[in-house]
């Protein structure tokens, strides 16, 4: 018995020590590795932050845990803590931190002191140098830690807020840009965070801006220009008279527009065939010397009736006074050719299916219009070199529909807030009428507008926490967002407002013109309370004389001063009243219309009104879409949140 | 004969009993009743790390050297780590996957290309699908899983830092004391920063939860002011045709 207790002790004792069992098998046990491999183990980078494993775009945790790890990037913290202790480079640290004996002659003189360490050092004796060593660097690894994680959610942020296209599909700037030009038109641009004006209000004429691949910019490289069909911009053949114009009456002709040909151009009157009519024949002010709407560029642009419903071309290079290269305004003086049938020689038209019939289909307006974007295409460049920017002004890209766009954007507006400021004004008395201030609805749509329009958030501004300012910032920009679009949608007349003053603002239309069918909005609703006002009161007063009468004793029928449709009504009466006259008159009013176009020849009633009404139909749904997609935000989970920050 | 035998038998009971000793329950991820769907998808990456119970190998004892211990410890970074990344790379794609575009070549490595997985037509999809990805993804269904593995982990390196501290054996007592101080350092600081990722990624992911549905709701609404505006514009073409002088509907007395 005993022997096999000590042959078990034995046989223990050799497993222990057995040499054998080296390091290839304890690898390859556990690491799967193959014999050898820890013959070189470090010969290939496997861990995991390693070249070999590659941290890919989107893998939060990779890149976080890559971004924070310590081990092998202590440097910032041994330098920091080595400036504590007045050391000039890191060995002494990295040695106490590492548990590494020390050597008397790597303390310094000043340490030395400080810690009144003698000559020849022992363990004892610098204990309290290694602890407070000890102390400084966790003080600062966790001080480095915090740091590189603030940098990694501030580049999270930055990377979903205000993506460089290469970082992220997603970049909610450039979503409420687009929603801004939407809503807005062209007027709201961002650039670097920043809101832009384009366009002056001053005499000077800013750098308009440069839509690369319409040709406006000068810049030689031809894929900026446009030239290169890789860019995905449009390539124009250039317009030949010879084979491209042709007799009106060809069947190969453009058909004529609306209202081409202008009968009394000049007389302040919008008549059949004229686009505008400005009461002049000048060209230059938006309004062309034959009432055809002209693209004048963007600083001249004040004149309402000059709202072009074009896009952008270039002007001809040899158009008069003014300079058209490199992204400046258009001629002020000659009228820019933007009408089709202008570029072909008098008594002929353009050819249909040229190149250029395409490039015009689409409605786009004014860039200064601070109305919807009623037409054309949004700024379609498949363009992902940023265009090259005058020195005031820089490049934003937009992104939208499977195309990236690039323009250039003035940067001085937003230097001094009061241009802001007084721009927003025009910007609301433009949209909201010039009494905005005295409607509550009103009112609270200008205040939003500009809630979204005065901002200044720089990236030079932001901080590096996405705690405080960034995140605020952008998060109150899309509350703000939102905000409006609550508004927008709850009253219903920012677009039927901006409808109006897209549509009316040239008096083509009216000032007031609605379409008096189910999408139109009560105009004016103060002017008939104040009517209702006055008749109430009117009632009032004959009801107390009534009243008065009555108890002194007098016969009210008997009052020759009484009118008699007064003296026979009440005010609930009288409220149905109006009630329905203001329907009668609507009535009326439609009816007027109706008989009216019918008597035109501008086309057959039947035919205009199946393509007018259900136009609007599919409009109305259309706008119905919109305001389920705002239910939909609100509805969910993170907008709960969002309205905490209201 | 039967020498060997015995000798063989009080081996493998050896063996048992080291195996027991060195049983770290706490290594294993064991599955809970009901896991998160993203969890339960990555339980297949984490073989290594629940079933490694590296110290129930004889070869376990032979931990004694920095090497040694370096690389023991680079494994078991590359197993958590891994484990941990397919969770969120899960939850993103969840949530990213949520648009229905297909997002296959969304994770390929340096590509050049943006992919298209999120155009307008496809972005308006039901608030109840995005808010469904978005809870599915919540920090509240992670953080339990991912809190579990990172305890597991921590407990686990906690003993393999003491295998080592017992296994080591150098010549020089001093060598041997800084190269503990060292590996101390190592697990320390790899607690720190798994924790600290472990945050971090949270923080992160909560803002791409957030500015996805934004994003998506913000796509739609574009999608459909596209529309409105394209409707407008016909509207308008048609409406040219009117005269100058319309009589207001909404002004007349």
């Amino acid at each position: 018995m005993k022997k096999i207790l000590l042959l078990i002790i034995a046989l223990s004792a050799l497993t222990f020590a057995k040499p054998a069992l080296a390091n290839e098998e304890f690898n390859n046990d556990l690491s799967g590795r193959g014999p050898g491999a820890t013959e070189s183990p470090r010969d290939q980078d496997t861990s995991f932050c390693g070249p070999n494993h590659p941290i890919h775009q989107f893998s939060l945790y990779t890149r976080a845990y890559c971004g924070a790890i310590a081990t092998d990037n202590d440097s910032d913290v041994f330098q920091a803590v080595a400036a504590q202790f007045d050391l000039e480079n890191t060995t002494l640290i990295k040695k106490i931190i590492n548990g590494e004996p020390l050597k008397p002659d790597e303390l310094t003189n000043p340490l030395r002191a400080r810690y009144n360490l003698p000559q020849q050092i022992n363990a004892f004796s610098v204990t309290p140098l290694i602890a407070d060593v000890l102390a400084a660097y966790e003080k600062e690894k966790v001080i480095d830690r915090m740091k590189k994680n603030f940098k990694q959610e501030f580049a999270s942020s930055e990377q979903w807020y205000n993506a460089a296209l290469s970082d992220s599909p997603m970049d909610l700037l450039v979503d409420l840009n687009l929603i801004d030009v939407m809503l807005f038109g062209s007027q709201a641009q961002w650039n670097n965070d920043v809101y832009h004006f384009p366009g002056s209000t001053g005499g000077e004429a800013p750098s308009s801006p440069v839509i690369p691949g319409n040709g406006r910019e000068s810049n030689p490289d031809p894929r900026l220009r446009g030239d290169d069909n890789s860019t995905g911009t449009t390539n124009t053949p250039p317009f030949n008279h010879a084979t491209d114009c042709v007799p009106p009456d060809s069947p190969d002709a453009i058909p004529p527009s609306p209202g081409e040909i202008p009968r009394a151009c000049g007389n302040n009157v919008l008549d059949r065939g004229e686009q505008c009519d400005d009461g002049n024949r000048v060209s230059g002010d938006g309004c062309g010397n034959t009432c055809r709407l002209e693209d004048v560029g963007t600083i001249l642009c004040r004149d309402p009736e000059a709202i072009t419903f074009r896009d952008f071309k270039p002007a001809p290079p040899a158009s008069g006074g003014g300079t058209a290269g490199g992204g400046g305004s258009t001629s002020a003086s000659e009228p820019a050719a933007s009408d089709s049938s202008s570029e072909c020689p008098a008594g002929t038209r353009p050819r249909q299916g040229l190149a250029h019939d395409v490039q015009r289909q689409g409605l786009p307006q004014s860039p200064h219009y601070p109305g919807p974007f009623v037409g054309g295409v949004l700024k379609n460049i498949a363009l992902t070199i940023p265009p090259p920017c005058p020195p005031d002004e820089s490049p934003i890209q937009i992104q939208y529909a499977n195309s990236t766009s690039s323009t250039c954007v003035p940067t001085k507006w937003c230097a001094n807030p009061d241009d802001v400021k007084s721009l927003m004004d025009k910007v609301r008395k433009a949209v909201l009428g010039a009494a905005w201030a005295d409607n509550t609805d009103t009112k609270k749509i200008g205040d939003s507008i500009e809630a979204i329009f005065c901002v200044n958030v720089t990236t030079a501004n932001r901080p590096e926490s996405p705690y405080s300012l960034n995140e605020g910032c952008v998060d109150c920009q899309i509350r703000s967002m939102v905000t409006t679009l609550d508004k927008l949608l709850q009253y219903q007349i920012a677009p039927m407002e901006n409808t109006r003053n897209a549509f009316g603002i040239s008096n083509r239309w009216g000032p007031q013109f609605s379409f008096d069918l189910n999408l139109s909005m009560p105009s004016n609703p103060e002017i008939k309370f104040n009517e209702k006002v006055d008749a109430l009161k009117q009632a009032d007063a004959a009801l107390n004389k009534i009243e008065q009468d009555r108890v002194h004793g007098s016969d009210p029928n008997t009052d020759i001063n009484q009118p008699d449709s007064v003296r026979d009504t009440s005010v609930s009466n009288l409220t149905a009243e109006f009630t329905d006259f203001n329907q009668k008159q609507d009535e009326q009013a439609f009816t007027a219309l109706r008989a009216y176009r019918a008597n035109t020849d501008a086309a057959k009633e039947q035919d205009f009104s199946q393509d007018l009404i259900g136009l609007l139909n599919a409009w109305q749904q259309s706008f119905s879409n919109i305001q389920n997609v705002f239910l939909g935000l609100t509805d969910t989970l993170k907008f709960d949140q969002l309205r905490q920050c209201q | 004969m039967w020498t060997n035998a015995i000798k063989k038998i009080i081996v493998f009971s050896l063996v048992l009993v080291l195996q027991g000793s060195w049983m770290t329950p706490a290594m294993a991820v064991d599955a809970l009743p009901a896991l998160p769907a993203i969890v339960r998808a990555c339980q297949d990456t984490f073989p290594a790390f629940k079933n490694a119970q590296p110290f129930t190998l004889p070869a376990a004892r032979r931990l004694t050297t920095p090497a040694q211990f370096k690389i023991f410890l680079e494994q078991f970074q590359n197993q958590y780590h891994s484990y941990m990344q397919c969770i969120f790379d899960g939850a993103v794609q969840e949530i990213l996957g949520s648009s229905g575009a297909n997002s296959s070549g969304y994770w390929a490595a340096n590509t050049p290309n943006i992919p298209q997985w999120l155009v307008p037509d496809v972005a308006c999809i039901s608030s109840q699908k995005l808010k469904a990805a978005t809870e599915n993804t919540g920090t509240d269904v992670l953080l339990p899983s991912t809190l579990k593995a990172y305890y597991a982990y921590s407990a686990f390196l906690a003993q393999f830092y003491k295998t080592y501290q017992e296994n080591l054996t150098l010549s020089r007592a001093e060598d041997a004391s800084a190269f503990l101080q060292q590996a101390k350092n190592a697990v320390v600081n790899e607690l720190q920063d798994s924790l600290s990722a472990l945050s971090s990624t949270f923080s992160q992911f909560t803002e791409l939860r957030e500015v996805f549905v934004m994003h998506v709701q913000f796509q739609c609404m574009l999608h459909n002011l596209e529309e409105y505006r394209v409707f407008l514009g016909k509207i308008r073409s048609i409406v040219l045709l009117l005269p100058a002088r319309i009589i207001d509907a909404s002004k007349l007395k």
